[in-house]
């Protein structure tokens, strides 16, 4: 995938890794459950802050497969 | 003045002294000619990926989110975890916007968003009408941190009729270098082709 686009601001099939956590973030009603509870914090708050730590991967996983 | 938390204020003194002196310190450390506006308006694009990391940083954990953020979480409840997905969602879109922005500007020496706008569109008209969009949609989220600041200042046991006068006396004096602008706009009308420089 990677060195079918070498040119800056190119297509990289990577980026549908953001399409993902978009989706994930923008539907409330998935993770809009107590159950399973984390530590005694309810699922709707740790699902949330994981994302974080999450899409955070997939940002790094985007930029170092999409720089020149 | 009975209800200082002195133990908070004394904390909150230091940090702000370190804070001060860090920031003059900095202003000498590799300085530039602040006499150009990309040295004194964006370090002369010289900021790597760690000053860059502690700059968003900055932006991130403001008043907004020490302040509001957790009153309304305490207010209303989980409604306040719009700020979540936010976050989740903004990056990766200021990520894929601001890489591209940055080599444009970079190549092109454009400073502002209204540089830009006039450079990639050629109508100063637009650019203006972005220019003072952006100017004015800054206003309220300044005010926002103001009342914030006064929230932080009243939980160290300080009201706010105290210290009013003080800040409305010394912020503006401290924040906007003026006259520096000012020469800069006025060198840069009379030679356009500086602006590249």
């Amino acid at each position: 995938m990677m060195d079918a686009q070498k040119k800056r601001g190119g297509w990289s099939w990577w980026y549908l890794l953001f399409v993902i956590q978009f989706a994930v973030a923008l539907w409330p009603p998935f993770y809009n459950k107590i159950e399973p509870t984390l530590m005694g914090i309810p699922f709707f708050y740790w699902f949330q802050l994981l994302w974080v730590i999450v899409s955070a991967i997939f940002t790094a996983i985007v930029y170092f497969s999409t720089s020149d | 003045m009975q209800d200082v938390n002195w133990i908070a204020l004394s904390i909150f003194v230091a940090l702000f002294g370190f804070i001060t002196w860090l920031g003059f310190a900095a202003a000498r450390w590799r300085k530039g000619d602040l006499d150009q506006l990309h040295e004194w308006g964006l370090g002369g694009r010289r900021f790597g990926t760690l000053i860059t990391w502690f700059l968003v940083g900055g932006d991130v954990y403001t008043a907004y989110t020490f302040i509001a953020v957790p009153a309304l979480a305490f207010g209303a409840g989980a409604v306040a975890f719009f700020a979540v997905p936010y976050t989740i969602i903004i990056y990766p879109l200021l990520f894929l916007v601001f890489r591209r922005l940055w080599h444009v500007c970079h190549k092109h020496g454009y400073i502002t968003a209204g540089d830009f706008v006039r450079g990639r569109f050629g109508n100063r008209w637009l650019a203006l009408a972005v220019t003072v969009t952006g100017i004015v949609a800054t206003m309220p989220y300044i005010a926002l941190q103001l009342v914030g600041i006064q929230v932080v200042i009243g939980a160290l046991g300080i009201s706010g009729t105290d210290l009013s006068p003080i800040c409305r006396c010394s912020l503006p004096s401290w924040c906007w270098p003026r006259s520096r602008i000012r020469a800069d706009c006025a060198r840069r009308r009379q030679s356009p082709s500086s602006r590249t420089s």
